[in-house]
């Protein structure tokens, strides 16, 4: 056996780039040269400013597009060959951006059915699927609703129960979250750490938020159609200056820190939550009373 | 004004129509309008709007709710009453003004006035009653025949689910957009009927727009959940005809031979 | 002049089974060049309270006035021309062929001008915005999300309000773009004096911006204070759905091991300052 199981998504040499509608069209987001391999089980956040290309690179993911050169391996299953789509597109579920266009159902759990009900699931095991899924993330209440009566993050979830229906492998979220007032960002980020911390689903979540990218195992940094940096949340955000120049927010705490080393003190660099913080603070004052 | 829109609006419950198969309500609606179309008894007429009352008291859907829906199609009624009252000819009955009320327009306005009530009320006591999924779902299972001369029954019938479902998101978005154009100075209210046309085009535009967008999206959504057309689908729900289906229909015709009778008689 | 309201309510559905106050006995005065920052979770009535500045809705009772014209008069033209309004995603109202045209519509609605004085106003709003010239022409949907978005504030810009409310500005916009909407807006505080209201979820985000911060809660004002005292009560703004910045936390972490530490810092260049204080330079 090769390496297919701990590899979720192998994506070697990847180029795309879209047709311009116009001879002088602006802003035709491509990928210029992507390397990324994505573990089974991980939590993988790709942070990038809005048309870096983030967003193309996880549609070639689940073979909404098709790389122009180089390949996209998903589970074992190259997403240039026509009969793997299907297969591929079950193994990795995808929530979009934007919470009404996404969902096609007239009632919370039909919506949740239609990917089941499109692989030809037999209709009791869609039922218990619909069930579990909703309970899953926590709207088994809101079952009978109509969808517009939810909030964003109660659409997004939705959203999510429909592709867990769908028993993937993968969910990939696009800019899922960039809609949502900052309680609804919340609600679907705490289901999906739930679900890659217990039931071990692949996470790829797409977003220019640096909040979200802090929770994630590893962190891939997109940048003009390329991954210009991989690495945990941690050694990511250490590059303050880099992190900034591109146009993104690093966690306050990891800022003071960089700007009291320029000052001339010398803290660790990769401090990002507050825990963190205190910690060197109170290592500090132990040093400083020892000194006295 | 455009929340009053009812339907194709689901009314959640647990009642006996409720639980009817949905082509027992498509059908038997169906035969009452043919009914109400073709019967100019006022006597049968009347039953008619008495029987579709009792289905929505049986529905458990509040009376005022299921009314809702005639409120957008109240100036058609209007209008048709008003031509029918002073435009007929036939016996004097008295004069307003310039205007003599004919005895037989009264009674064409009100026949007409009760056919449109019946037809509004039963056709949204169906949707009111029905998921729309089921109901396409009845839809696509009724049309089924046609498949053999190639019509595409599950496309027009996932067609017609997803408009239902973009009814109240367009609507929403129609108001959004109306009142950020009114903040930028756009008058809708003034004007003849060109310049008020013409002063909804900043309004239609962008919702054209966004209606596109949405489809684009739901197209991408929809794919990338693996759907593939109506082929080695299967439903979460299947259609299965109950005893209540029994009762219903039972109760239904009953109903439609009672209300025939008058216009058998006289 | 200034925006005063009295006593204000506005019930939605009012009279049927749906029936939801969305505020609530509102009372409070704007003045001319504040930057006011109204914050608050989904449903605490923000939305309703703006809507109200320019008669979009009008209150069920008490008042508004804004430079002395009774929002429920009939002088509401005149009071468009003052309060401009921008609403969520206002790019999905474009609909002209090109930028210039698209920025031009509020302008030829409500006033009467040559083509030199509109041309000269269009430039301007562009310019605050930091539209550049070879967009002009081009239709708006070849334009990015954040460049869309600079043109619809444009377009609400050319009339020259003397109010300018956002609702949600940078809804969206990644860091880069949000500040640079920011910068835009305290460039048109500063030259012109311009009375600017942001609503928004996030206070942190409109902190660093606003010189008055309302905190909505429940369909009325729960704190009407200085982004510098906004933060004070941690636990009050979290009662409330809303959080504080990630440096205020820490300083309220750090006071537990070091007595005095300030806890109302809300900015990384004040914490810097008073961990300077207290930990020794090597």
């Amino acid at each position: 056996m090769n390496n297919n199981n701990i590899t979720m998504i192998q994506a070697k040499d990847v180029y795309f780039y879209y047709k311009a509608l116009t001879e002088d069209s602006e802003n035709v987001e491509a990928i210029n040269g992507v390397n990324l391999q994505v573990k089974k089980g991980e939590f993988l956040v790709l942070l990038g400013r809005n048309g870096s290309g983030k967003s193309t690179l996880c549609r070639l993911f689940n073979a909404l597009l098709k790389p122009k050169m180089g390949t996209v391996v998903v589970n074992g299953f190259d997403t240039l060959n026509e009969d793997n789509t299907w297969l591929i597109r079950k193994d990795v579920g995808m929530v979009f951006q934007n919470p009404d266009n996404q969902i096609v159902g007239n009632v919370v759990e039909e919506d949740v059915a239609f990917g089941p009900e499109n692989l030809g699931v037999p209709p009791a095991e869609i039922r218990k699927r619909v069930d579990q899924s909703l309970k899953t993330v926590g709207m088994s209440e809101y079952a009978e609703l109509a969808p517009h009566r939810l909030s964003g993050g109660q659409k997004q979830k939705v959203a999510i129960a429909g592709i867990l229906a769908m028993e993937p492998e993968c969910i990939i979220l696009d800019e899922a979250t960039s809609m949502l007032d900052p309680w609804g960002r919340k609600e679907v980020l705490d289901v999906l750490l739930e679900l890659n911390k217990k039931e071990g689903i692949t996470v790829i979540h797409v977003t220019h938020h640096m909040e979200e990218a802090c929770l994630a195992d590893r962190v891939a940094v997109v940048d003009d159609g390329r991954i210009i940096k991989e690495g945990s949340p941690a050694e990511i955000f250490s590059d303050v200056e880099g992190i900034k120049g591109m146009g993104l927010d690093v966690p306050q705490v990891t800022e003071v820190f960089y700007k009291l080393n320029q000052k001339g003190y010398r803290f660790p660099t990769d401090i990002l939550t507050v825990e963190d913080a205190l910690k060197v603070i109170k290592e500090q004052l132990a040093v400083k009373r020892i000194g006295n | 004004m455009i929340g009053d829109i009812t339907l194709g609006q689901y009314y959640p419950g647990n009642s006996v129509v409720h639980k009817a198969d949905p082509r027992v309500k498509i059908i038997m609606s169906l035969l009452l309008m043919v009914i109400v179309f073709l019967t100019d008894n006022l006597l049968s007429l009347s039953l008619a709007l008495v029987f579709s009352i009792l289905a929505v008291y049986a529905s458990k859907v509040p009376l005022s709710y299921a009314f809702k829906g005639l409120k957008p199609v109240m100036i058609i009624i209007l209008f048709t009453v008003v031509l029918n009252v002073f435009f007929s000819d036939g016996t004097p009955w008295f004069t307003i003004w310039k205007l003599t009320v004919t005895y037989e327009g009264v009674m064409r306005a009100i026949r007409t006035a009760l056919r449109i009530t019946v037809l509004i009320t039963g056709s949204s006591l169906v949707t009111l009653t029905t998921t729309p999924l089921l109901l396409t779902d009845g839809i696509e299972k009724l049309l089924n025949p046609l498949k053999k001369i190639k019509v595409p029954v599950h496309e027009i019938a996932m067609m017609m689910s997803i408009a239902l479902r973009f009814i109240p998101v367009l609507m929403e978005e129609t108001q959004k957009i109306i009142k950020a154009q009114t903040a930028r100075g756009a008058d809708f209210d003034t004007g003849n009927i060109f310049q008020k046309a013409k002063s909804f085009i900043p309004v239609l535009v962008p919702l054209f727009i966004s209606a596109f967008r949405r489809a684009d999206d739901l197209a991408t959504a929809m794919e990338s959940r693996c759907y593939r057309g109506g082929e080695n689908r299967t439903r979460m729900k299947q259609l299965r005809m109950t005893k209540i289906d029994l009762v219903v229909s039972g109760v239904f015709v009953l109903g439609l031979i009672l209300m025939m009778i008058p216009d058998f008689l006289f | 002049m200034a925006i005063e309201i009295n006593n204000l309510s506005h019930i939605y559905n009012k009279e049927t089974v749906m029936e939801k106050t969305a505020v609530h006995d509102i009372t409070l005065t704007i003045q001319d060049g504040e930057k006011v920052g109204i914050i608050g979770h989904t449903g605490s009535g923000k939305s309703t309270l703006v809507q109200h500045l320019n008669g979009l809705l009008k209150p069920h009772s008490g008042s508004v006035t804004v430079n002395g014209i009774d929002t429920k008069s009939k002088e509401i033209k005149e009071l468009r021309k003052i309060v401009g309004m921008v609403f969520q995603y206002p790019e999905h109202q474009l609909f002209e062929e090109t930028v210039y045209k698209d920025i031009a519509f509020g302008l030829k609605k409500q006033y009467e001008f040559t083509q030199e004085e509109m041309d000269v106003r269009i430039r301007a709003a562009a310019l605050a915005m930091s539209i550049s010239d070879e967009l002009m022409e081009k239709s708006p949907f070849e334009l990015s999300g954040g460049q869309k978005r600079r043109v619809a504030i444009a377009g609400v810009l050319v009339t020259d309000p003397r109010i300018l409310v956002l609702d949600e500005p940078t809804a969206g916009l990644d860091p880069r773009g949000r500040d640079e909407l920011f910068q835009s807006l305290e460039e048109i505080n500063r030259t012109k004096n311009t009375t600017i209201i942001i609503v928004s979820h996030s206070m942190e985000e409109v902190a660093g911006f606003a010189n008055r911060i309302l905190v909505m809660n429940k369909g009325t004002v729960a704190m009407d204070t200085t982004p510098d005292k906004a933060f004070e009560d941690v636990d009050l703004l979290e009662s409330m759905g809303l959080s504080a910045p990630q440096v205020t936390y820490m300083a309220r972490a750090i006071s537990g091991v070091i007595k005095d530490f300030p806890t109302r810092i809300h900015t990384v260049e004040a914490m810097v300052k008073e961990l300077m204080k207290v930990v020794k330079h090597p």
